[in-house]
């Protein structure tokens, strides 16, 4: 029998090793698709015009490549007509049309062959805004193109006759192929028949989501010297490779827009300074020798300089030929990071965890969902986070092995917090919180992240000085953070909608003579949101009641869930699922079993989470590092026998605090709920005279 | 035996059944795009003969107001009762393991769903609510169940529906 168990673990192993095999070709397929979105395009020179509706000549057509060959054309206002010119290098393999109409919804595209061995006449073709349409070609020299507004319909007899256009047209995607693989589906060495919607968008997703659970229960009977030896080195690829299949879905060409034409059409048409473009166009004019500037003169008021950096740094690996090509090599460089410190977790937890908990946890890490797609600086916290968390884990094991912590250990968990401070400052308190922790018994390693802090703002604030004549040590936009984050619950008060930086500009010129960029404007702001919070304490109750639970529901994960994490939280809603984990946290706390290892590993519950229950949470896009924290916090006691024996040792405990957890549970959300409705506690002014206030007035 | 070989012989087992069942749910559905593709692909050309046609199904009805058999075309109007079986054909696989069914249909008003059931349980659907042309094809593995029903239904939440069915093929595959 003895021999069967044995049998069973080597089945196990092979059993993981498939799974694995799997999650890793399932996401190595999708990397051109994600990052090329097309295969290569016969070269061609384009040309383009267009016809404005106004009959004013005023229109201009301009073209943006997406990939060499694969352009994307939009007319400069509402136009009639937008006509473009292909002439392929060599037309024998110019064989199909890529065409993706963006808008108007309709157009009827008519191409006609020119030149010699050019068939006469024209083919017309009626196009919908709802994909990639392709389109064979007769061969010749060149063709033109000529895309005319239709109404959208789904009657023959209304399409009969243009219509006066009331948009620019739109074209996502145009490019010549010498194939029509890998156009309207991925080419695919298995299940060939699937159509990719059905294929990567549910199928895959979901079968790599039930492989993943599988590896967390099998690691528990893997040998652990193999899986401690070779867990860091397998964990960064199947991040990787999550973190496409992720990026496929999002992302995909074949039924959604790919990343270039996402971003081409998206808000690199937008000026500078947008959530998604800050960053970028910082990056790319430092690299282009123009400074860490949003414009000439303009530096960013609300962001640290980490991320252009990190941009540049992008760049300088991937290619920063244009801004679209930045972009990419953001994202790319956005996805390696992130597979990159879950595999520098793996390593640094290796010496504190058993392995099967550093896979599980490492694993879970992998698989949440993530901002990978996006150029801002959201997307780089919870990579940020976890680096603190391998950190952290190198010296709580040399201080749980009763070794002296070098000052090198130390000052790699403050360069850690230092990376996430350079890239955003609500780090800041919970970095004060962990280092009098650290360090309360030897004070002088303060120094560290004074040294650091300093370092980082003080440069920053330098830099800055130079354009805005004012020294910051952070950004000047705690202000408007606070200003928003107070109408992120709902109530009666003017401001109680999608605050946005404009809102906060107008408020700030209404009241003030100070540009709303300024610290000036953010400290005027900081009093006034302070004294709203006097005058109306029961909206400041309600507003932490209710950010507390969105955070709860599992805002503390955010990013996009695609099937992958469907699978899961479809089954068992996330709420249900952060409960229990907050409660092995008060568990661990309250039995004294690795409490010094779980609160400091879960520090972000405690010193950030709480940071945006009163700043702006903007739908919980901050928090990150949050779930990263609950996961490294909670995740690991489950895996570990002496776990089991502290809950054993101390029943009564063990109760209370299961109890205390689930009439949370049960009551919190109907609490919520019903203090939501008390209008006569939430406008209550016990304090301060609400006429005072600059914030009170109700709609 | 310990109960750890005991929980490794489980989950070697749960290994074994999650990595053969995923495999297998995507086969599946792989054959069905497959199969339906190749189905689809032979309307307009020379088609086989089909085990079952428009004329040859044993037909019953339900309760439409009109079910007029002809030689090439079936006139159907429902009752007013949505999502009602309007018309049902039961035939023996004869031990098949597959069944195709092309069909096309004109819809006057409202909607239709056009499918087979086994054992009580929808196998393949297809449905339509537009006006005009409705032509289809669809395929699936049957069950051990001896017998296969073709269905017509209303598939219009307002009420009747009437339609003609040109015709309709059912292929069984061994």
């Amino acid at each position: 029998m003895i021999r069967l168990g044995a049998l069973a673990r080597i089945a196990i192993g092979i059993e993981f090793a498939v799974a694995v095999a799997i999650i890793v070709y399932a996401g190595l397929h999708n990397f051109r698709d994600v990052f090329q979105g097309a295969p290569p395009a016969v070269r061609v020179r384009i040309s383009a015009s267009c016809d404005a509706a106004d009959g004013s000549g005023s229109c201009e057509a301009s073209l943006i490549e997406l990939n060499p060959g694969r352009y994307r054309i939009v007319t400069s206002t509402p136009s009639t007509r937008l006509s473009a010119t292909l002439a392929a290098d060599d037309p024998r393999r110019a064989r199909y049309l890529l065409v993706r109409l963006s808008q108007p919804a309709s157009v009827r595209l008519a191409i006609e062959p020119r030149g010699e061995g050019g068939t006469e006449g024209a083919d017309g073709v009626d196009l919908l805004d709802t994909g990639r349409v392709v389109i064979p070609l007769a061969s010749a020299p060149s063709v033109a193109l000529s895309f005319v507004p239709m109404p959208a319909g789904p009657s023959p007899a209304a399409s009969a006759a243009p219509v006066a256009a009331a948009a620019p047209i739109a074209i996502d995607e145009l490019g010549v192929f010498e194939q029509r693989s890998g156009l309207l589906t991925d080419v695919r060495a298995v299940f060939p028949a699937i159509p990719p919607l059905r294929y990567h968008g549910t199928l895959v997703p979901r079968a790599i989501a039930a492989l993943c659970l599988f590896t967390i229960v099998a690691a528990v009977f893997l040998p652990p010297g193999g899986l401690k030896r070779y867990g860091p080195l397998i964990l960064p690829v199947v991040c990787f490779s999550l973190c496409l299949v992720d990026l496929a879905i999002l992302f995909s060409p074949y039924f959604a827009h790919d990343l270039r034409t996402f971003y081409a059409g998206g808000d690199l048409s937008q000026p500078p300074g947008t959530n998604l473009n800050g960053g970028l166009h910082q990056g790319f004019r430092l690299l282009t020798g123009r400074g860490l500037t949003l414009m000439d003169g303009v530096v960013a008021w609300e962001r640290m300089p980490g991320y252009a950096l990190f941009c540049a740094a992008a760049g300088i690996l991937f290619g920063h030929r244009t801004l679209l090509d930045l972009a990419l090599s953001t994202v790319l460089l956005q996805t390696i990071c992130y597979s990159a410190a879950v595999g520098v977790f793996a390593w640094a937890a290796g010496s504190l965890f058993p392995p099967a908990a550093v896979w599980a946890v490492g694993l879970l890490m992998a698989w949440l969902p993530k901002q990978l797609g996006l150029t801002q600086v959201d997307a780089l916290i919870a990579s940020s986070a976890i680096l603190v968390t391998a950190a952290l884990c190198l010296r709580l094991a040399r201080v749980r092995d009763r070794r002296a912590v070098p000052v090198a250990v130390d000052v790699l968990v403050h360069l850690t917090f230092a990376v996430w401070f350079a890239l955003r400052p609500d780090v800041l308190p919970g970095w004060l919180g962990v280092s009098l922790f650290l360090h309360w018994k030897s004070w002088r390693r303060l120094l560290i992240p004074l040294t650091l802090f300093l370092a980082i703002g003080g440069a920053w604030g330098a830099y800055k000085a130079r354009y805005t004549g004012e020294f910051a040590l952070t950004t000047t936009s705690a202000g408007a953070s606070l200003f928003c984050g107070l109408w992120e619950v709902p109530s009666h008060f003017r401001f109680a909608e999608a605050c946005r930086d404009e809102t906060y500009f107008d408020w700030i010129h209404e009241h003030t003579p100070f540009q709303p960029q300024s610290a000036a404007a953010s400290s005027f702001a900081t009093r006034e949101v302070v004294k709203f919070w006097l005058t109306y304490p029961g909206h400041l109750v309600i507003m932490v009641v209710h950010k507390l639970m969105r955070t709860l529901d599992g805002d503390l994960w955010p990013g996009y869930q695609t099937q992958l994490q469907v699978f899961v939280f479809g089954a068992v809603g996330r709420y249900w699922i952060v409960l229990p984990l907050v409660t092995i946290i008060g568990l661990c706390t309250a039995l004294g079993y690795q409490r010094e290892r779980t609160l400091l590993l879960g520090w972000p519950l405690l010193f950030n989470a709480p940071i945006f229950w009163v700043m702006f949470a903007s739908l919980g896009r901050f928090y990150s590092a949050v779930g990263v924290a609950l996961l490294a916090a909670a995740v690991a006691p489950i895996f570990e026998r002496d776990f089991y024996a502290a809950l054993r040792s101390r029943p009564r405990r063990v109760i209370s605090v299961v109890a205390c957890a689930a009439v949370f549970a049960i009551v919190a959300w109907p609490f919520h709920d019903w203090l939501l409705r008390q209008d006569g506690f939430h406008y209550w002014t016990p304090l301060l005279d609400p006429a005072a206030s600059r914030l009170s007035a109700l709609k | 035996m310990r109960r750890g070989d005991l929980a490794a012989l489980a989950t070697a087992g749960f290994g074994a059944w999650l990595l053969w069942s995923q495999y297998s749910n995507i086969a599946t559905l792989s054959w069905w795009y497959d199969r339906t593709e190749y189905v689809e692909s032979m309307r307009g050309t020379m088609l086989p003969s089909p085990d079952y046609e428009l004329g040859t199904l044993p037909w019953k009805v339900a309760q439409p107001r009109v079910f007029d058999v002809k030689p090439d075309r079936i006139v159907v109007v429902t009752d007013a009762e949505p999502y009602a079986y309007q018309a049902f054909a039961s035939v023996d696989t004869h031990g098949a393991k597959a069944a195709d069914i092309q069909f096309e249909a004109e819809i006057e008003q409202g909607g239709t769903t056009i499918g087979l059931l086994q054992a009580g349980k929808w196998i393949a659907v297809n449905s339509s609510q537009r006006r005009g042309r409705f032509a289809d094809s669809n395929t699936t593995q049957l069950g051990h169940n001896r017998s296969i029903t073709v269905v017509i239904a209303n598939n219009n939440p307002a009420g009747e529906t009437r339609l003609t069915m040109k015709s309709l093929r059912l292929y069984l595959r061994k």
